[in-house]
């Protein structure tokens, strides 16, 4: 018997199993913690720049939403484009995120804006009505969820909206007019609504409905349509960031 | 380690902070190895699942509330699965002296046999031929030190089931060692 194993038969029952505990050697006591804090270590870094990378795309996100100007590709996409759903998923993230309040106001206005901006974007590129309309319908969708609950949206945050849809093609900026007021159709989302017969939705701007083949394309004369080479091309022109 | 600087080791850890989960692994190697080694067949094997125990712990820190199991009932918790995946994973598991002694001693009380046998190492033997829950509440009562409610919480069985499981633990330890002295005898 190894003297550290010998056990007093006159002690009490808990010491003398206490005693035999296997006591892990101390070799392997270092090793196992050299491996676990080594993997600890590796995996904290790991969720470190995974939280300064969430961290920094909201914060992104807000800035551009909320007019830090900052023109990125995937901000200044439009409907159709291949990284769309990626800025619609950083903005539902981004809502989701917020508590309810101030900010959450402003940036619910910032986003409807950005429907706005992109709206008239379309229909300055001279996309498929439809694709309009959907984009409209969208525009909609987020000016209801910017209203505050007492049902009326502050006039110079309408005015904000209204401001990103200055250069659309005239038919389609009054059919976003209407959409921001509140006295457009409801049916945006429909193809048969959409693109150059949007302003035909809104009573109140009927006047300037144009002809469909005329505002489905682009507005001649206005520079722009001679440009486009691409759908990303004037992505940075149109860019639905307030800044721009 | 105080029961207020466990808890700051703990919330710190579980805010992704590896030098305080070292401290923790400090604190608690020694107690896990106890346990595993108690199940496993070898050294090697109890230094692996060791190892294994503080990776998963760290990995489900994130997600431990201290509002339920207390941190050490916590990590025993984990531990004795760590054991029950070795077992899985194809180890040779520790045959439960209630199989192989059935008989009851002859004399003396089990106690005073397990006290007698003023041999750790034989102790240590006699353990590793305990039934699971048997070597889990020798464990933590007398390895962990933890009492019998707190015993109870990590097992998740009631005070009473815990003493019973002790009773029994130290006449299945008097048994294998009677056994093993007749034997030489």
């Amino acid at each position: 018997m190894r003297p550290e194993d010998y056990i007093d038969p006159n002690d009490t029952l808990s010491h003398a199993l206490g005693s035999a505990a296997e006591q892990m050697p101390a070799r392997a006591r270092n090793r196992v913690r050299r491996e676990v804090l080594h993997a600890a270590r590796a995996d904290a870094r790991r969720r470190w720049f995974a939280g300064i990378s969430r961290r920094f795309a909201v914060g992104m996100t807000v800035a551009s939403v909320l007019g830090g100007g900052f023109a990125y590709a995937t901000e200044t996409s439009l409907p159709g484009d291949a990284l769309y759903g990626v800025k619609r998923g950083a903005e539902d993230a981004l809502v989701a995120l917020l508590p309810p309040g101030g900010l959450e106001h402003r940036v619910l206005v910032g986003l409807a804006a950005r429907r706005a901006a992109e709206t008239a974007a379309l229909a300055r590129r001279g996309v498929d009505s439809d694709l309009v309309g959907e984009s409209l319908g969208e525009l909609r969708a987020a000016v209801r969820q910017a209203t505050p609950a007492d049902g009326a949206m502050p006039a110079d945050d309408m005015a904000r909206i209204r401001e990103r849809a200055g250069d659309a093609p005239d038919a389609t900026r009054a059919a976003i007019e209407g959409a921001v007021s509140g006295s457009g159709t409801d049916t945006g989302t429909s193809g048969a609504q959409t693109g150059p017969t949007i302003g035909s939705t809104d009573s109140s701007s009927s006047d300037t409905t144009q002809d469909p083949d005329e505002t489905g394309t682009d507005s001649p004369g206005d520079g722009d349509g001679s440009e486009q080479t691409g759908p990303g091309y004037q992505s940075n022109d149109d860019a639905p960031g307030p800044g721009n | 380690m105080t029961e207020r600087s466990l808890a700051r080791m703990v919330r710190r850890a579980r805010e992704g902070d590896a030098r305080a989960f070292g401290r923790l692994y400090d604190e608690y190697a020694d107690r896990v190895y106890a346990f595993v080694r108690s199940r496993t067949e070898s050294p090697q094997d109890a230094e692996d699942v060791t190892s294994v125990v503080f990776m998963k712990a760290w990995e489900a820190l994130g997600g431990y509330d201290d509002r339920g199991l207390p941190f050490t009932a916590w990590l025993f918790r984990i531990a004795r699965n760590a054991v029950v995946d070795e077992y899985r994973r194809g180890a040779r598991r520790p045959i439960p002296v209630e199989d192989l002694y059935v008989t009851e001693p002859a004399v003396g009380g089990p106690e005073e046999a397990v006290v007698a046998a003023a041999d750790a190492r034989r102790l240590r033997a006699a353990v590793r031929g305990l039934t699971d829950d048997q070597a889990a509440v020798v464990a933590l009562r007398f390895w962990w030190n933890l009492s019998i409610n707190e015993t109870a919480e990590a097992l998740g069985k009631n005070d009473n089931a815990v003493k019973a499981l002790q009773h029994r633990a130290i006449g299945s330890l008097a048994r294998i060692l009677r056994k093993e002295g007749s034997d030489e005898a």
